[in-house]
């Protein structure tokens, strides 16, 4: 592992979450103090306020839709924003939408997988996650909602990561599930497999990037500080969407002992990394014999960052 | 690896970030830890908390780049060739070895310059050296496996001593003992001429033992060395034996020289042992030890190695040099016996699995030590081209269960994912993609093709290229339309249409790329300005557009523009048929026949504008109708109600508005052409029963204007035939 820049952030307050582009050429970064910050490198290229609250998320949607960005925050809010032609020139981006559907707080939005069109999923503490769909990408004026659908206890979500097909969800809850479900296209979304491994509430989900394997990779992190592997074996071709899939529990890792907060796989799907309140990040991957180990970790004590 | 300074928030909580090339972005987070804040409870936080650093797992730059390159176009020619027949397979071993000692000298003068420059990072030049000694050993690795499983000879000793005076640096330079006023008198005089001799560095050895004072003095009186040394001879002339014993110590190269290698060998060892019989109190102790060396003698063998390699060589070299190959093992076993497990490095349980003739664990071993490489891809390859290797399908539970999937095939699918992962590198990815089994190649360049920016023409060219190989038409879909994008707000329409043209028919036809077509029109219009200043319609925008692309160079640049040249065809077809129309005129004038010349007149650039329109608004929505709607002139609304009807052009035909009439005229012959022409082949058919049924209106027109309808409708079909089938 090789350090390879140092970006200074420059917001004000807490830093919730950081968002690279696609192709891993820009970065958008999202703060307690209100404002979004596009960086190129090491350099800012925009930056504005965004929101009346705190930001937690803020995620890129595909290349063939644009320079798109959305972000959530505590004012309940949704916001979608497009790169002005020319570039910001270090300014704001305009904004094209307000998607202000949700009773509380949002707290996670993601953005489907392209052959799904311009969607987005946004999780908001009122128990519900609301897609929405731009149906013309030239008027991102224009979102509708396609579906609501309950999950009470719900903490966070992310897409399956298919290029073709049904939309796919995982959804982890308070109670230690997560729950993965389908969508072929209608308005009901059908369960098609539980993963009840976690002790504690599932603080983090991630669905690994679907390339060429037989078998579908989605990790957990909870509050019981464990990660959790799992491999998904869809039914057989032809089988109804919503038939159930056979879900294994393919790693158990301990490591962190404090709760995990974020879990996300590299593009490939070959390194999985997750964060914890033991103030480490670690990387996991499978060896040669398919045993998960942690190849490498990152820890502060607030003043030195040890790569190991 | 450690970072200091102010690169976190106190606390030191850490979050992260994917980015594309297995880039880790890691920031101070410190108020996220609190769980309540993510479910919307107050957003307390500390100041100044933020900065951050990147990481990257691959990162291959300088000399590593080099070497991707080199052994990318080594890789490329072993397949090429393999796939016209045998190949030689030490000689691709030995390209392979040949580029990674450039990156060996590259990033040793990188380090070098590491070290001088005092404003690099603390850890560069340890890092570099670091990487300096892993490529080392894999060139060790690999020329070990390729002496083992790759050479076609039976005895290994030569190649085995070729092995370890590339690899095995002698700690004692031989240079300062040479030059000493009396060399025989330092310390490590003896120790290095031993060890000279046990790694069969004979010339070498010779060059050290020439250093001897007295048997330089003996050289100097250019006294004979006498054969056997009888009587009463000075050391220097026993020293001078001993010189030409290891001068003409004789070496098996290969199974024709066996015989004569025995009986040389045992007249050798004879010559060997009567020296130090006869002398055995004359001979200074060194050279004493020297001759139990050559002897083959365990106890002086073991006493003078220091590992179980270098051991295994000294008895190959010396105790058994007519040991074959597959002999080796209990050698070896031997070898490692003599030396404590505990001081066995990863790199020895590699070399000890390919000597003792288990590449699978050799390759497994490097796995586990090297990563999953350039080393592991190239030698597997070569390993299971030379049949040492059967790639062995992969566990359906494991995580990297694919269809098809081998350890071979994932061992260079992993390393394509490394070269991916580093910037500008994605095309090497690709060339290791192509040996996998389709369904696993065409995963992986399409995540291949994904992840890569269209950023110029030319690379969005070349990952179209990709899709084509591997049926990715949705990633082709995307590309081309990310390339549309940027050249309409690049405002160059042309440029944009060409593109257009490039996505597939199902991608283009899907309702939400209506927009884009709408915008593509919108930016003709914006981008087509008359000498007045004012927008042109944009029906002749678009005319003069598709003019400009004919003749320019995007017709050729892009081939799914190639029909472009036939609508030119067809632009010369119509011509011709105005020519020969004013030709006919002229020969008979005639009030009706004149009417109908106009009527076809007018019909005919209208056809091509409503085909023109039609092609581009190929969309059943409201939206495209009404565009289509405004575009088209009221005098042939008629026509284009029943095209669009009969094109399943609903929208299109609601904004026309005007009541289909059921007239069949001469403007039909040009509605044909118009469907023809706008590629709609089942629209024309539509057209041409119709053009059948009503003989009466053909028959009615006149005489000069049948063979010129009939002119235009062959120039038609010769543009039908030449249309690719791919287009409706």
């Amino acid at each position: 592992m090789r350090r390879i820049d140092r970006v200074p952030t420059e917001h004000a307050d807490v830093i919730h979450d950081v968002a690279y582009d696609f192709y891993g050429e820009r970065m958008a970064t999202c703060s307690s103090d209100l404002t979004i910050r596009v960086w190129e490198r090491s350099r800012c290229v925009a930056s504005w306020k965004a929101h009346d609250g705190s930001i937690w998320r803020v995620a890129w949607a595909h290349p063939e839709f644009g320079q798109v960005l959305a972000s959530c925050s505590f004012d309940r809010a949704v916001h979608i924003w497009e790169e002005p032609p020319g570039g910001a020139r270090g300014g704001a981006w305009p904004r094209k939408a307000v998607l202000g559907d949700a009773k509380e707080s949002v707290t996670s939005i993601a953005f489907a997988p392209r052959h799904l069109g311009l969607r987005l999923g946004a999780l908001s503490a009122d128990g519900k996650l609301r897609v929405y769909e731009a149906h013309d990408v030239m008027q991102l004026g224009e979102w509708s909602g396609v579906d609501e659908i309950d999950v009470p206890g719900a903490r966070c979500f992310a897409w399956g990561q298919h290029t073709s097909g049904p939309a796919y969800l995982i959804v982890g809850f308070t109670n230690g599930t997560a729950s993965v479900s389908s969508n072929d296209g209608g308005r009901k979304w059908a369960e098609v497999a539980k993963l009840s491994d976690a002790r504690d509430a599932i603080q983090a989900v991630a669905w690994a990037p679907h390339i060429g394997r037989t078998m579908q990779l989605v990790a957990t992190g909870g509050r019981d500080g464990t990660v959790h592997v799992y491999t998904l074996r869809p039914p057989a071709a032809g089988v109804n969407a919503s038939a159930p899939w056979e879900a294994k529990l393919a790693a158990r890792l301990l490591d962190h002992r404090d709760a995990v907060w974020r879990v996300e796989w590299n593009a490939t799907g070959s390194l999985l990394a997750s964060s914890g309140d033991d103030g480490t990040v670690r990387v996991w991957q499978p060896d040669a014999t398919g045993q998960w180990r942690c190849v490498s970790t990152v820890k502060s004590d607030g003043a030195t960052m040890d790569f190991a | 690896m450690s970072l200091r300074g102010p690169a976190l928030a106190p606390g030191g909580f850490l979050n992260f970030r994917w980015g594309a090339g297995d880039e880790l972005f890691v920031y101070g987070d410190e108020g996220a830890r609190e769980g309540a804040r993510l479910d919307g409870a107050d957003a307390r936080a500390p100041a100044g908390a933020g900065g951050s650093v990147a990481l990257r797992f691959h990162d291959l730059s300088g000399a590593r780049r080099r070497l991707a390159a080199q052994l990318h176009a080594t890789f490329a020619r072993l397949q090429a060739a393999a796939t016209e027949g045998e190949v030689q397979l030490r000689q691709y071993s030995r390209e392979y070895r040949a580029s990674v000692r450039e990156c060996i000298d590259g990033l040793a003068a990188e380090e070098a310059a590491a070290r001088r420059d005092s404003t690099a990072r603390a850890d560069a030049a340890d890092d570099l050296a670091a990487e300096l000694e892993q490529h080392e050993w894999a060139e060790c690795i690999m020329h070990l496996a390729e002496i083992f499983f790759l050479e076609p000879g039976e005895y290994v000793g030569e190649a085995l001593v070729r092995w370890v005076q590339l690899h095995v640096v002698e700690p004692a330079a031989t240079a300062p003992l040479t030059s000493a006023l009396v060399p025989e008198q330092h310390a490590d005089f003896w120790p290095t001429f031993h060890r000279l001799l046990l790694h069969g560095r004979m010339a070498e050895a010779r060059e050290l033992l020439g250093a001897h004072t007295q048997l330089r003095a003996h050289a100097a009186l250019g006294a004979p060395v006498r054969a056997g040394a009888d009587g009463e001879p000075s050391v220097g002339e026993l020293l001078g034996y001993l010189d030409l014993l290891i001068e003409n110590r004789p070496t098996l190269s290969s199974a024709d020289q066996l015989l004569d290698f025995r009986g040389h060998w045992r007249a050798w060892l004879e010559d060997a042992a009567m020296l130090g019989r006869r002398h055995e109190r004359d001979l200074p102790a060194g050279a004493l030890t020297a001759l139990r060396i050559l002897r083959g003698d365990e106890r002086a063998l073991l006493e003078g190695t220091g590992g179980w390699t270098s051991l295994v060589l000294a008895l190959v070299v010396h105790a058994q040099p007519t040991l074959r190959r597959s002999e080796l093992d209990a050698v070896v076993n031997y070898a490692i016996a003599q030396f404590p497990e505990d001081n066995y490095s990863d790199n020895d349980y590699i070399l000890m699995a390919i000597m003792l003739d288990n590449p699978s664990e050799a390759l497994d071993n490097i796995a586990a030590t090297y990563g999953r490489g350039w080393l592991l891809c190239h030698l597997s390859d070569l390993l299971a081209r030379a049949g040492q290797v059967a790639p062995r399908p992969v566990d359906a539970s494991s995580a990297d269960a694919a269809d098809g999937a081998t350890d071979h095939a994932l061992a260079l699918r992993d390393y394509s994912r490394v070269l991916s992962a580093t910037r500008g590198l994605w095309q090497l990815a690709a060339g290791y993609l192509a040996p996998l089994p389709r369904p696993l190649a065409r995963a992986c360049v399409g995540a291949l093709v994904r992840a890569e920016p269209p950023s110029t023409d030319a690379k969005a060219d070349k990952l179209l290229v990709l899709c084509e190989q591997y049926a990715l038409q949705r990633d082709g879909a995307t590309i081309a339309t990310q390339v549309m994008l940027r050249k309409l707000r690049a405002n160059m329409p042309a440029a944009a249409l060409g593109w257009f043209a490039r996505t597939p028919e199902n991608f283009r036809q899907r309702a939400r790329h209506d927009a884009i077509a709408r915008a593509l029109v919108r930016a003709c219009e914006g981008g087509e300005r008359g000498a007045d200043g004012a927008a042109a319609p944009a029906a002749a925008a678009l005319a003069r557009l598709l003019g400009g692309l004919v003749g320019g160079p995007d017709a050729t640049a892009l081939p799914e523009s190639g029909w472009l040249v036939e609508y030119c065809a067809l632009r010369a077809a119509l011509e011709r048929l105005g020519a020969l129309r004013v030709a006919a005129a002229t020969a008979a004038p005639d009030a009706a026949r004149g009417a109908a010349d106009a009527r076809l007149d007018a019909c005919r650039a209208e056809a091509e504008t409503r085909a023109l329109v039609l092609r581009l608004c190929s969309v059943d929505t409201d939206a495209g109708g009404a565009r289509v709607a405004a575009d088209v002139p009221p005098a042939v609304r008629t026509q284009l109600l029943r095209d669009a009807h009969a094109a399943g052009l609903f929208a299109v035909a609601r904004h026309v508005g005007a009541p289909a009439t059921g007239e069949l005229s001469v403007a039909d012959v040009y509605a044909l052409v118009g469907c023809l022409h706008s590629a709609q082949p089942a629209l024309g058919v539509a057209h041409a029963a119709a053009a059948d049924d009503a003989q009466g209106e053909w028959a009615g027109m006149s005489a000069a204007l049948q063979p010129v309808a009939l002119e235009l409708c062959m120039a038609l079909s010769s543009v039908i035939l030449a249309r690719p089938q791919a287009r409706p």
